[in-house]
């Protein structure tokens, strides 16, 4: 996926931070916050940016939305569908009201809420991919529609499924009882909860559309992908069609329930953000497996007709089929990987500035030797596995290792160097005070 | 008097200069290294936007380091900071998986840079307490230092919040440019 150009996240930046409860920190409630962590999709001010940092990328990863131009959609997903107030409400809804960073990041609300933005940022990353025409027509309904607050109808789906959250985080509260009830900011939290379901019942109707209209064109798209190819792969590929049907069938489905029964929502709606994303993984994949061994994916095709109304059980399958596809696709990964690692270096410019001068040369000389050299390097740096410094004078030098090890027997081998320095001043400031003397007494004598 | 004989000591066995520029990604700890190596002690940090510079004392050696902000737009402003500069030190957050490849690529834009040819590079792989740190081997790999020749560099594995791994790294740099 390409990268959005400058205008675009200054666009997209700009009109969340317009959204009135990302106008202040989220930790620490000053005005006008400037830095972001895109792990929760909340806006903080430069000191509280200081502490997420120190808490390490795996907890926090803080970008600023001032100073950093290369911003991802991914990143931009991520802060499109949390904002401060879903936050807010996640975390008092979970029990998580402490202010401590540590405490609060550690704790399993924070954990929760990390998955939660990731699956739907991962989400809305593949249904709007790098469309800005959605943020832009988005943002013109936004202006006809002034009392809901902009930016959290922005990613009507996501921000509908956020809603699901706060009944269950409920029940999960009473069951942990923790309940507080410290007036203003429950009313708070509870006020955005709402203009959130709000927002979810218009949300829901587009997304409803907007994924026909997908269905449609995919049903359009199919068949002409199929007569493009070849007829021995006609019958898999039809397969992988009704799959995607299904799939979308089974989307459709979920998020009707979703409208209906909040519980049932709840708990599929955990499963169906994750469930979509690896099922997106699935259609990728397939292709991949299809060109190998097409065996395997049409009996899966025939698990997937005969449970067509079980479908608990169908989910079931998928589940299996994707453990096997998340098997292979890690092998072909690293197939590629280490493939494209290892095919540029012959060809980089270091062989270039090699044979700059060279009137000759060999395959030998280009390819096997060099490779030979990039293979010793690789295994002598396998060597060092378990140490916990390297220097390019152990890696490619057995002489200057020896030098290097000379050094770390004689650690004070700098100090001498500085003695010898300073012998050598003192002596010179000796012979010039000496010969000062004798040119005075010579100059005594000659008057 | 102990201020003359000082003044003497001083005298006969001058202070070796040395500037240093530390560079890296943002939030890779550049500026609680350089307060660490400074004080002694952890500070609070806030992301540095334009730069922190401060002399460290180490082994009769004062080195004058440079630490300058990374955020990805005032990244530009490093080359700046180039000229004079005997050596590099570029910081490393070992955790941080998905940017390393930016990170290799910045720092083989600078070593690319004529100003910085003879500049020795001492690579800080920072954060070694986090879950999931790269190790060293690896972090050699990821930002290809194994294919870069004809330069003299130094992987250090580092912990700034406990210090530790710090003044092996200065006692490298220390070792390389005294024997210029």
């Amino acid at each position: 996926m390409t990268d959005p150009s400058k205008h675009d996240i200054t666009a997209v930046l700009k009109r969340l931070r317009s959204v009135p409860t990302n106008k202040v920190c989220f930790d620490c409630s000053v005005k006008n916050p400037s830095w972001a962590s895109i792990t929760y999709g909340v806006f903080l001010c430069i000191d509280c940016s200081g502490t997420h940092r120190s808490l390490g990328v795996h907890l926090s990863f803080v970008r600023s939305t001032e100073l950093d131009s290369n911003w991802s959609w991914y990143q931009l997903r991520c802060m499109q569908v949390g904002g401060n107030a879903s936050a807010s409400a996640f975390f008092s809804q979970h029990g998580c009201i402490t202010n401590a960073a540590n405490a609060k990041y550690n704790s399993r609300a924070a954990a929760l809420y990390r998955e939660r933005i990731k699956s739907l940022a991962t989400q809305a990353t593949r249904q709007h991919g790098t469309e800005v025409t959605h943020t832009h027509t988005l943002s013109l309904t936004h202006t006809r529609v002034s009392d809901v607050p902009a930016g959290e109808s922005e990613v009507g789906p996501s921000v509908e499924q956020l809603s699901v959250s706060p009944s269950s985080a409920a029940d999960l509260s009473s069951l942990i009882k923790k309940k507080h009830t410290t007036g203003k900011k429950a009313a708070g939290s509870r006020k955005a909860g709402l203009g959130a379901q709000k927002v979810s019942s218009q949300s829901f109707s587009a997304q409803q559309k907007r994924a026909q209209a997908v269905d449609r064109q995919q049903e359009e798209m199919s068949p002409q992908k199929s007569s493009s190819a070849e007829p021995e792969v006609l019958s898999l590929s039809h397969a992988y069609e009704s799959l995607e049907v299904q799939r979308r069938k089974d989307e459709v489905k979920l998020s009707r329930l979703d409208s209906k029964k909040q519980e049932q929502a709840e708990r599929l709606g955990m499963g169906f953000g994750g469930r979509s994303g690896l099922s997106h993984s699935v259609m990728e994949d397939m292709q991949i497996i299809q060109q190998e061994s097409p065996a395997p994916s049409s009996s899966s095709r025939r698990v997937y007709e005969e449970d067509e109304e079980q479908e608990d059980r169908r989910l079931h399958h998928t589940g299996i089929n994707l453990t096997r596809v998340v098997i292979i696709t890690p092998c072909l990964c690293a197939l590629r990987v280490s493939a494209r690692r290892k095919e540029p270096q012959p060809v980089s410019d270091d062989a270039q500035r090699k044979f700059a001068n060279a009137k000759a040369i060999s395959s030998d000389m280009f390819f096997g030797k060099q490779d030979n050299a990039e293979y010793e390097v690789r295994a002598r740096l396998e060597n060092f596995s378990g140490s916990s410094a390297i220097s390019s004078a152990d890696l490619f030098d057995e002489q200057k290792k020896a030098a290097g090890v000379l050094s770390r027997v004689l650690p004070a081998v700098p100090d001498m160097m500085q003695f010898k320095s300073g012998v050598r001043s003192v002596a010179g400031k000796l012979s010039g005070m000496a010969s000062g003397v004798v040119s005075s007494i010579q100059d005594r004598y000659n008057t | 008097m102990g201020s003359y004989y000082s003044l003497i000591f001083s005298r006969l066995f001058p202070k070796k200069q040395i500037t240093l520029l530390m560079v890296g990604l943002d939030a890779a700890g550049k500026t609680t290294v350089l307060y660490k190596l400074k004080l002694g002690e952890v500070v609070t940090t806030i992301p540095t936007i334009g730069f922190n510079v401060e002399t460290v004392e180490y082994k009769n050696i004062s080195f004058a380091v440079w630490d300058v902000g990374g955020q990805s737009k005032i990244r530009g402003l490093w080359k700046y900071y180039y000229q004079h500069t005997e050596g590099l030190i570029f910081v490393v957050d070992s955790s941080d998986h998905d940017r390393i490849e930016t990170a290799a690529e910045e720092l083989k834009a600078m070593l690319a840079e004529d100003e910085m040819r003879d500049a020795v590079l001492l690579v800080l792989a920072n954060k070694q307490d986090l879950p999931k740190a790269m190790p060293v081997h690896e972090l050699t790999d990821r930002l290809g230092l194994h294919t870069l020749r004809g330069r003299q560099w130094f992987v250090q594995a580092t912990c700034a919040v406990q210090g530790s791994g710090l003044y092996e790294g200065l006692d490298w740099l220390s070792d390389q440019l005294s024997r210029r």
